[in-house]
């Protein structure tokens, strides 16, 4: 890895960003935090902390290069962004969700789409104070020019379910106006009529 | 001679847990709900399910084809029952979903699960189920445990907060084309 030019310290920094993630997945369910050195007598792999601090201490004897050519890496993976989120939402994994949103607007700040995927996740679990949250989020990713149809309809069926029917049907209307022939265009009509 | 009391004690059990026969005629009290159909062929109900007001039919076996009712899901219960509480929690109906919600709830069900690698949720469209309204969806899925693609096609509505769906389910190739003309049947003849 050395020899590569890539920075060796970023291999521990994985594992790192993997505890960090279950650590929040952990909290958004309201468990303990537990990270140990030794594996267990069944594991069949050594635990990620082990792993992070043999890396770390590998990597300070050879740093290897300086460029881990992150922005590279982020560039070939956003076409795949919007499907990879949309997937992690639906995982029921709420604090870990949130982490990695979080992670991600700390690279690149909240950019519409990371506000749109919020507000996606705040709407799926869907406690009334989470929708509220959920329509400040789709506002903010309009605000910050996410300008994709989908937006109106997270919005509206966030108001909807919130009980601001007035509110949603002026964004779920928007979001037929735009997409017309949408495979679930009937269903959100049907909504409307109620 | 100890063992016969035993004997006609497992004799007895056996049905109980064993799969069963649903004949052709109406049926009510479908997954300990209010859900009946009229099944007008043969179908297979499984003793296996997936929980408390969960029953499966099939046909040939449930990778093959299947009906799964859920019936009557009620507030802060999940569609399955809850193999790893702790690292694979399942999402909760609650009572305040929306229609759309529902294949929404499904498919967080399936992922959370950790069977299910790649769902998508294709149409969703108004229907009635009963007196009604309901949600009519199709979906596919792909499970990490055999790869095979699969279709689905289901319905669900609230009823007081409770959540009513009945979902059929086949592989991509052959089956799910081959019997939806028979889960269709079965819904036209489902009451609530």
């Amino acid at each position: 890895m050395a020899a590569s030019g890539y920075p060796t310290a970023a291999a521990s920094a994985v594992w790192q960003q993997l505890m960090a993630e279950q650590d929040a997945t952990a909290i958004g369910r309201g468990q303990k935090v537990r990270h140990v050195y030794r594996s267990g007598f069944f594991d069949s792999h050594p635990t990620e902390l082990s792993r992070a601090t043999y890396l770390a201490a590998a990597a300070g004897k050879t740093p290897g290069g300086t460029d881990a050519r992150a922005a590279e890496y982020r560039a070939a993976l956003a076409p795949y962004l919007p499907r990879l989120l949309a997937a992690q939402i639906r995982m029921n994994d709420f604090g870990g969700s949130d982490f990695i949103l979080g992670a991600l607007a700390d690279e690149r700040g909240w950019t519409g789409e990371l506000l749109f995927a919020r507000g996606e996740l705040y709407r799926a679990r869907g406690n009334p104070r989470d929708l509220q949250m959920a329509s400040i989020w789709y506002r903010d990713a309009k605000a910050a020019g996410y300008a994709a149809p989908e937006l109106d309809r997270g919005l509206g069926l966030a108001l909807l379910r919130n009980g601001r029917t007035e509110d949603a049907r002026e964004a779920l209307a928007a979001y037929l106006a735009a997409r017309p022939d949408a495979s679930d265009a009937r269903m959100i009509q049907a909504l409307l009529a109620n | 001679m100890k063992l016969l009391p035993l004997l006609i004690a497992l004799a007895a059990a056996t049905p109980a847990v064993a799969n069963s026969l649903v004949s052709p005629g109406v049926r009510p009290g479908i997954a300990r709900s209010k859900l009946a159909a009229t099944p007008v062929g043969e179908w297979n109900r499984l003793s296996r399910v997936g929980g408390n007001n969960v029953e499966v039919w099939t046909i040939d076996g449930d990778l093959l084809n299947k009906i799964s009712f859920y019936g009557g899901i009620g507030r802060g219960r999940t569609l399955l029952r809850q193999v790893d509480r702790k690292r694979q929690p399942l999402p909760q109906v609650s009572a305040t979903m929306l229609l759309t919600d529902i294949p929404a709830l499904l498919e967080t069900t399936y992922r959370a699960q950790g069977a299910v690698v790649q769902m998508s949720i294709d149409t969703q469209q108004p229907a009635t189920l009963g007196t009604r309204k309901a949600i009519r969806f199709t979906y596919s899925f792909t499970r990490s445990t055999d790869e095979v693609q699969r279709k689905g096609e289901a319905i669900g509505t609230m009823v007081d907060g409770a959540l009513y769906l009945v979902t059929y389910e086949a592989p991509s190739l052959y089956f799910f084309d081959r019997d939806i003309a028979k889960y269709r049947a079965l819904l036209n003849s489902l009451a609530l």
